[in-house]
């Protein structure tokens, strides 16, 4: 039961459209926000989250911006029914993230918007964070392991947040990463992956992530240039515009195309401003985070792969003490080895147990993260055609309209 | 089937002449669109078939091999003719006729240039004086020119013939030539101004209309230019990411092959959606701009009857103040017998400066408005093509998404 309401819920919210801010009517947004529970009120234990509102502190080099986060639990067994409100900084959602990496190796973490440095303030980048900041936070509520997490619950709470120094620390750093943990074991080798599961998969992610960047790099080149052409047609409309004054004593007709060819022209610059611009809130962003989950994944791969050198190496290490324990005979120093077999020999376990649970998260995870991607990006692309589409389709309509009148006009 | 034009007609500048197969089809249209003279079987065809560089480095130019082909021609009979030409031999000719038919509007050359010889810039080149060619030749005038017939003809190098130029029944024979300088005989106390007042109306109202067109035109060019080079910049772009998505497609092969065929299909997409906009951007150069820049030049050729106009005009209105100069003196002293004569052949040049003078104006007048209203035709025809390009273009790519879309439509089902 606790599962189908979370997946409910998940449709509703990956459905819902941000919401606006609206500093004036925040009454509607209330009474928006009120109408939707009350549809799934009937669902069990759901979860609404949004940022509400974003608002800058400060000035100069130490200015920065705060998001509202409002969260209204139904029933949620674990949360219970509440509306909480949160004021949070960029800082504090990258400590949840980290937090929870450190919690929950084997989950992948959904991804944060990058750091961004330039531009912080400017209410386009602000409006993109505020949307990528609370998809984040949706996901973090409909993942059923850390939603559970009491972290969480004292971010959304606005409690205080335990910002300790080893939090900082476990950054992940990729695939092909050196041991990001500090171990003092020296039979640390390289790993020696054991699973063939596994070894398909780190190939699949590796290839992926590439593949994916590369895709990236090609959009964002097309979209740069598509931004151009906002410029360069409104450059044709002006020359258009400019003959057809010319010809206005001498030659009605030309002047009357020309000055129509102008117009077209003119909004067609302006077509391609807003295809733009949607290509790039919608598709593009789509894809980063695309990207963003697939390093996600890796980062997953990694903690397995520290899980399994360390339980290898633990593995040698019981080996070395046992060898050492059958050379060594004399009856003094016999206890004080066995003992040292029998702690390596738990080391072992210890190392065998936790490697076994997180390879088993790992893979449920990575399963569901297979399963699901695919709608993802097959969503952003649909809205891609669609935005293309009604572009080319609205310049068609541009361009029968200057047909027309050439039509009408006679033709010495 | 080929048509000529007869009579004192300034033929269209835009007979798109290509032989590229791909236009032949918007060839073919045009020729119907345009209202040429149905004539009988008397025909005369030319195409520069061949180009071909020769020399190196410095020194490197191009060579076009131009062919004629006539059926009934009242000059050539039937024939065929070939001579090979070099962008020098064109100006020659362009020359000669401008010296022989003063009050024709001379068709323009393409500019000449230093830029390095491409294989577009030489069949742009190769198009432009094909086209050339064949106005020169539709020109019931120019065809006449013993340039023109040197040029298709002649086996000898064209810079070393000598030509004399034809006599003009209508100006009086003199030593000089009736164009030669100002330089004449003129009192020093008669000043001579450096350019002539216009006095009509009606020219220099189109004085300034053609000054500003060429203006206009000449930014209106390079903005279409520069539209054209960011088009094919753009088919790039969507081909650069419809190699990307397939490479996606192919790493999504083993693990999800319905995203695999997502990306293969958004591969296609991407790749007819470039190839779309490369050749619309193509058809858009061959019709819209070449017809501006050639309209451009165009105007730069009726400025240059303009200035033959003004150059008589300049003469008659030195002969009136040469004239009344003369009569001046003469009312001073009207016993004087050499001051009669004087008046008397001052007024005898002023009558025949002013006749040559209104007839060239009445010719000029007639060549610009059949330039004018050519240039209607010309360019609302060039408009349409541009037109109907982009329909197609836009029809092509909507067809493309639309079947994708059904793509990830199915997806939806599975």
């Amino acid at each position: 039961m606790f599962e189908v309401s979370q997946q409910e819920a998940q449709k509703v919210l990956f459905e819902e459209e941000p919401f606006q801010k609206d500093e004036e009517n925040e009454e509607n947004e209330n009474i928006k926000n009120t109408s939707l529970s009350q549809i799934i009120e009937d669902v069990e234990g759901t979860i609404i989250v949004s940022i509400t509102n974003t608002e800058k502190h400060g000035e100069g080099m130490n200015a920065f911006v705060t998001y509202s986060i409002n969260t209204k639990c139904i029933d949620d067994p674990i949360l219970g029914t509440k509306d909480i409100n949160a004021n949070r900084r960029y800082s504090d959602f990258v400590w949840l993230h980290d937090t929870l990496k450190t919690q929950y190796k084997g989950v992948i973490i959904p991804p944060l918007p990058e750091k961004n440095l330039i531009n912080r303030f400017s209410p386009d980048v602000i409006d993109y964070r505020k949307s990528e900041l609370e998809r984040f936070l949706k996901r973090v509520l409909t993942h059923p392991k850390l939603v559970s997490s009491p972290h969480v619950l004292a971010f959304l709470e606005n409690g205080e947040l335990q910002k300790a120094p080893e939090d900082i620390a476990t950054k992940s750093k990729g695939f092909f990463s050196t041991l990001t943990e500090k171990v003092t074991n020296i039979n640390i080798g390289t790993v020696v992956e054991t699973d063939e599961w596994f070894t398909d998969i780190k190939e699949y992610i590796k290839g992926l992530d590439l593949q994916l960047n590369n895709f990236y790099n090609k959009t964002t080149s097309l979209t740069k240039k598509r931004k151009e052409f906002v410029q360069i047609w409104e450059d044709f409309s002006q020359g258009a515009t400019e003959y057809a004054n010319v010809e206005i004593e001498k030659d009605k007709m030309l002047h009357r195309l020309f000055d129509k060819l102008g117009e077209i022209t003119h909004q067609i610059s302006s077509l391609h401003n807003e295809t733009v611009e949607r290509e790039v809130s919608q598709f593009e962003s789509s894809l980063k985070d695309y990207i963003r989950t697939t390093a996600a994944v890796k980062d997953v791969l990694t903690n397995r792969d520290n899980a399994l050198l360390k339980y290898q190496a633990a593995e040698k290490t019981l080996e070395q003490k046992k060898q050492k324990s059958e050379k060594n005979a004399s009856a003094s120093k016999a206890s004080a080895i066995q003992t040292e077999v029998n702690e390596a020999e738990k080391q072992k376990d210890t190392a065998k147990a936790q490697f076994e649970e997180i390879t088993r998260e790992c893979k449920e995870e990575i399963d569901k993260f297979l399963k699901t991607k695919n709608k993802e990006i097959t969503d952003a692309l649909r809205d891609l055609v669609q935005t293309n589409m009604n572009h080319e389709l609205r310049v068609l309509d541009l361009w029968k309209e200057l047909l027309q009148l050439i039509e009408e006009s006679p033709i010495s | 089937y080929q048509r000529r034009v007869r009579g004192f007609c300034f033929v269209g500048f835009s007979t798109l002449s290509m032989t590229d197969q791909s236009f032949e089809g918007q060839q073919n249209e045009l020729e119907s669109d345009e209202l040429l003279e149905d004539t009988s079987k008397e025909s005369i065809e030319i195409s520069i078939t061949d180009t071909e560089k020769s020399g190196e480095g410095m020194n490197a130019f191009i060579t076009y091999t131009v062919k004629t082909k006539t059926n009934n021609h009242p000059i050539w009979g039937t024939q065929s003719l070939c001579a090979i030409r070099r962008y020098s031999d064109f100006i020659w000719l362009r020359d000669g006729l401008k010296t022989e038919f003063k009050s024709v509007i001379i068709p323009a050359l393409p500019e000449k240039s230093m830029m390095n010889l491409v294989p577009e810039f030489i069949e742009e080149r190769r198009i432009e004086l094909e086209r050339f060619l064949r106005r020169v030749v539709h020109h019931s005038q120019l065809v006449d020119s013993v340039h023109t017939k040197m040029f298709l003809e002649s086996t000898k190098e064209l810079k070393k013939l000598e030509i004399k130029p034809p006599v003009d029944p209508k100006q009086p024979a003199s030593p000089k030539g009736f164009f030669s300088s100002f330089t004449q005989k003129v009192s020093t106390i008669n000043q001579l101004v450096a350019s002539p007042v216009e006095n009509d109306d009606w020219y220099s109202d189109n004085k300034e209309y053609l000054r500003l067109l060429e203006q206009t035109l000449g930014s209106f060019s390079d903005k279409v230019s520069l539209t054209l080079k960011r088009l094919k910049e753009f088919s790039e772009n969507w081909d650069e990411l419809s190699v990307a998505s397939i490479e996606l497609a192919k790493q999504e092969c083993s693990k999800d092959k319905s995203l695999e065929n997502i990306f293969d299909k958004f591969g296609v997409v991407c790749s007819e959606t470039g190839a779309s906009i490369n050749e619309t951007a193509d058809k858009q150069n061959y019709q819209f701009t070449y017809t501006i820049k050639d309209l451009k030049r165009t105007v730069g050729s009726v400025k240059e009857v303009l200035a033959n106009r003004d150059a008589l005009l300049l003469k008659l209105q030195n002969a009136e103040k040469n004239r009344d100069s003369k009569k001046l003196k003469l009312e001073k002293d009207p016993s004087k017998s050499n001051l009669q004569n004087e008046a008397a052949e001052a007024e005898k040049q002023k009558d025949s400066a002013q006749e040559a003078f209104n007839d060239f104006s009445k010719d000029c007048k007639i060549e610009i408005e059949k330039f004018l209203s050519t240039k209607n035709k010309e360019f609302s025809l060039s408009l349409k093509r541009l037109i109907q390009a982009n329909l197609s273009h836009d029809l092509k790519v909507l067809d493309s998404w639309r079947s994708f879309l059904q793509t990830l439509g199915d997806l939806r089902d599975v």
